[in-house]
């Protein structure tokens, strides 16, 4: 490669720059940028985030509580009135097994199930 | 000049103001000179670079050390770059005579000589490929390992591109030079 070439060459590209004010016109342009969230922001997302967790967690020991607190209540029925308890139950399903109560009901069971279905499909 | 481990150390510590800090000054010169390479127009490719640094800045908390550094900024600026030109070309707004008017400007600039804006004439005929080879290994003096990182091509597709690219300048200004 001839050193003259070269030489023209590397004086053909001299003092081609960025100008002197360059990186003050980058700090420029990044400041302007949307704000990134703020921390109190972020510390109100993390507090609604932690209430929630809270609220959570209350539900349920509450529905654990109240499963449990049934459970016993019948188990305590049953101990104390069982003849009571069964010669009900008996009654209870000799009435529930006649076709005036059962069609019905079973109707209603049927309907009650289906209706979260039935409203998806209906239009709004 | 900060190396580009200690600024991959900024990053990874959380400290990515002091990264950006760094990076700005060891990149500047080589954005705007891969800017320029394929813009042909200074204030294009420096407008381009400061665009590139903005990206560079919003994307750093994400950089994740895999690829190098050097490797990530040229690939954001070609792209950045290759991009502003296709949509320039589109709008038109820089003919080719506003790309010589550039090339006289800058021939009339303090240390060049009047035969340096026929050599430049003759540099901006070339071939994208190797004109954008001329640019960036003059612009700097960069190594050719340098200058084909900074293109995403081969060291030795550099070497052919400035091989002839010294020819066909040799033969157009009449020095005889070509090897």
């Amino acid at each position: 490669m001839s050193g003259e070439l070269d030489e023209r060459l590397r004086r053909a590209f001299a003092g081609i720059d960025t100008s002197a004010a360059f990186e003050a016109r980058v700090a420029a342009r990044i400041a302007a940028l949307p704000a990134a969230p703020r921390a109190a922001d972020l510390a109100r997302v993390e507090r609604q985030r932690a209430s929630a967790a809270r609220r959570l967690a209350r539900e349920a020991w509450m529905n654990t509580s109240t499963a449990i607190g049934i459970g016993a209540a019948a188990i305590a029925v049953v101990w104390r009135h069982g003849p009571a308890v069964a010669r009900w139950t008996e009654d209870a399903l000799a009435v529930a097994s006649s076709p005036e109560v059962l069609l019905p009901a079973a109707m209603t069971v049927l309907a009650a199930g289906l209706w979260p279905v039935l409203r998806r499909l209906m239009p709004r | 000049m900060p190396t580009d481990e200690a600024i991959i150390q900024l990053v990874q510590a959380g400290r990515g103001r002091e990264a950006f800090d760094q990076l700005v000054p060891a990149y500047r010169r080589r954005v705007f000179g891969l800017a320029y390479s394929i813009l042909r127009e200074r204030t294009a490719a420096e407008d381009l670079a400061q665009e590139v640094f903005v990206k560079l800045w919003q994307a750093l908390p994400r950089y994740d050390g895999r690829a190098k550094l050097s490797t990530w900024v040229y690939a954001v600026t070609r792209n950045a770059a290759v991009s502003a030109l296709r949509s320039r070309r589109r709008s038109m707004s820089m003919s080719e005579e506003g790309v010589l008017a550039e090339v006289e400007a800058i021939a009339a600039a303090p240390g060049a000589e009047p035969g340096d804006a026929g050599l430049r004439r003759q540099v901006e005929a070339l071939p994208e490929k190797q004109r954008q080879a001329v640019t960036l290994y003059y612009l700097d003096e960069r190594p050719v390992d340098e200058v084909a990182e900074m293109m995403g091509i081969p060291v030795n597709t550099v070497k052919t591109h400035l091989h002839r690219a010294r020819a066909s300048l040799a033969a157009a200004l009449g020095t005889g030079d070509s090897a």
